[in-house]
């Protein structure tokens, strides 16, 4: 089907700059203000859908673009910006756009340690699997580990991690490593419908569904590629750690649909913006429209770390609970907490200045280098830590940002491995029952809510991590750290 | 019902193309389609009535709402429906009722979440003598 739509098409002409980075220039399409820029190995690119390169040079026409539109190395197609785009915009002339960051807002990853090893968990690992799926709420619907009054949802999606911790929902150091210390200031929830509050308000602390997962992983000593780092992360090897990857739910999702309708009504009559895709709906970024936006975005990046927040504390319950430990005793800090469907406003070095930039990143993760403010200081001399999941068979990496990253791409990495394979192809595929039979004979336990879902997640649906994190690496975007392999998930 | 999944214009989430020979069959069509990703709907129980009235600009506008309440009750209420019944409809106000229960993963076949109704590729369109709709939801 890839290979139709890509001869159908007229392909741009990818100029290659070097293995891992590819530009198309501005006189592609009519209304380009920049060029776009791939990082990708030429097999990464030649995969590529031509959507890919339709979206990334319709997000090279918004106003306000600086430098280049960005697609990242698992990219794949997208609402507007395609997944694995990362644009940054003037923060007084540009404009914020919805689908540069996505429905789900502020989906991301979380990574937390525990100083249990592989012997300690296997034989307890179907317990532990099967006490996480029925105490985390996943799938369809599912009511959350939180009940909560209107004003108290309120004022979590205003405070976000903060107000779990508050209320006994975690630990003061999971603040310092989670991105924007786990609140994004400035969040008004009066910007926020009242549909939209009333989707969140039930589902605070709830998995979700599709690829939305909670996964036990495992450290091999031959996966850690670097081991100075991987100490100071707190990696060692044969070490169990658990990842898991959800976002804002429900409430996100209207936020996100509310302010792309309403862009579209007032972008031409108010703001005489004229773009070449509407699900590229946005308002200038220091208009009204879009401070309300941002505000509620802001909202919305909250609820999604607070929705990670209440999951790690009932996580931390349940091992507490399998292990007869306290879960500070079993060491379950975490590494870190990323988005990547997030815009965020950003010092960065533009023609030799300083300036501050609305950086757009949907379907990637900020990676910033040794030495920014925003990185914990516990990693300040590291780098900032990033987490790419791959699919449920293939495991994910632990890498760290880098200044080069800063550099090129406003500090910007890819997030995932990227679909490769329609949902629609994969259950045809692939035989959900099945699957879990024979990730079981490999040593991967899973639990989901639906079958069917299993098999549209089948490894095999997704394009080869490993590739997508040499494709990043030799771009210079992030440096791998560990590899960590699954033993154990749970999906919704 | 007249629906059919349409594949290749997206990779990871799910098209459909409804009909109908007038408008309370293709928004009847549309929000099957929509139910038929979320859930097996013969394994849902008609235990449940929400009717709603809607009223926007316009007929595209008035589609994309209409399936957008259909995930507002899922997850505000968190229900899940079997059918829906368009009680009255013109270009730009309806009225509906959608039959359905409470979610219950014991009971109930749910595939996979829908988050929202995109408008990529987004199109009503009247071809000789029916109506037909293209959406893609976000999965």
């Amino acid at each position: 089907m890839q290979e139709n739509n890509r001869q159908e098409k007229k392909l741009p002409d990818l100029k290659k700059i070097n293995d891992a980075e590819w530009i198309i220039e501005k006189g592609y399409k009519k209304g380009m203000n920049v060029p776009a820029k791939i990082f990708a190995t030429e097999e990464l690119i030649k995969d590529m859908d031509y959507s890919v390169f339709d979206q990334i040079t319709n997000v090279a026409s918004l106003p306000g673009i600086i430098n280049y539109a960005y697609c990242m190395s698992d990219a794949h197609s997208g609402y507007g910006f395609p997944i694995g785009g990362v644009a940054a915009f003037d923060a007084e002339t540009g404009i914020i756009s919805p689908g540069g960051i996505g429905f789900d807002i502020n989906c991301g990853m979380r990574l937390v340690l525990t100083n249990l090893t592989i012997d300690q968990v296997q034989p307890k690992l179907r317990t532990l699997i099967d006490t996480l799926f029925k105490k985390i709420p996943a799938g369809v619907g599912g009511k959350g580990i939180l009940r909560l009054e209107e004003k108290d949802f309120r004022e979590l999606v205003e405070k976000g991690s903060k107000w779990c911790v508050e209320k006994g929902y975690g630990w003061e150091d999971d603040l310092e490593k989670t991105e924007e210390h786990g609140c994004m200031e400035g969040a008004d929830s009066k910007k926020c419908s009242q549909k939209a509050i009333s989707r969140g308000l039930n589902q605070v602390g709830t998995l979700g569904s599709g690829n939305h997962y909670l996964e036990i992983q495992v450290v091999k000593e031959e996966n850690i590629y670097d081991k100075e780092a991987a100490k100071k992360l707190g990696i060692f090897p044969n070490q169990v750690v658990v990842m898991f990857h959800c976002g804002s739910r429900g409430f996100g999702h209207q936020v996100a649909s509310d302010y792309l309708q309403s862009f579209l009504k007032v972008m031409e009559p108010k703001y005489n913006l004229k773009i070449l895709d509407r699900e590229l709906s946005c308002a200038p970024f220091k208009s009204q429209d879009g401070q309300d936006y941002f505000s509620a975005m802001k909202c919305a990046v909250n609820m999604a770390f607070a929705n990670r927040q209440v999951i790690l504390h009932r996580i931390r319950e349940v091992f507490s609970e399998i292990f007869g430990k306290d879960a500070k005793d079993l060491g379950m800090k975490m590494v870190y907490d990323v988005a990547h469907n997030i815009a965020k406003l950003e010092k960065h070095i533009v023609d030799g200045e300083e300036r501050e930039v609305l950086v757009h990143r949907k379907g990637a993760t900020r990676a910033f280098g040794p030495g920014r403010v925003e990185v914990p200081e516990v990693y300040r001399d590291l780098g900032q830590p990033v987490i790419i999941g791959g699919s449920m068979e293939t495991g994910s990496y632990l890498l760290l940002g880098t200044k080069e990253a800063e550099n090129m791409t406003f500090g910007s990495t890819a997030h995932g491995a990227g679909r490769a394979m329609s949902r629609a192809q994969a259950k045809r595929q692939w035989h959900g029952k099945t699957l879990q039979k024979d990730l079981e004979k490999k040593g991967i336990y899973i639990k989901t809510t639906s079958f069917q879902g299993l098999a549209e997640e089948a490894g095999g649906a997704y394009k080869d991590i490993d590739k997508v994190i040499k494709s990043t690496k030799l771009a210079g975007l992030s440096k791998p750290v560990v590899k960590l392999l699954p033993i154990g998930n749970i999906k919704g | 019902m007249p629906y059919k999944y349409i594949e290749g214009l997206t990779t990871a989430d799910v098209c459909f193309e409804a009909t109908g020979k007038n408008l309370e069959e293709m928004f009847e069509c549309s929000a099957q389609a929509l139910l038929d990703i979320i859930v097996d709907t013969k394994t849902v129980e008609k235990k449940i009535e929400k009717n709603f009235t809607l009223e926007k600009d316009n007929l595209e506008e008035l589609l994309f709402n209409f399936l957008d309440e259909i995930l507002f009750y899922k997850d505000s209420e968190n229900l899940i429906f079997n059918s829906c019944k368009i009680n009255s409809i013109d270009g730009k106000k309806l009225e509906a009722t959608l039959f359905g229960d409470e979610i219950n993963h014991e009971k109930q076949e749910l595939k996979v979440d829908v988050k929202a109704i995109t408008m990529h590729k987004f199109e009503v369109k009247k071809e000789k003598d029916n109506y037909i709709a293209r959406v893609i939801v976000d999965i």
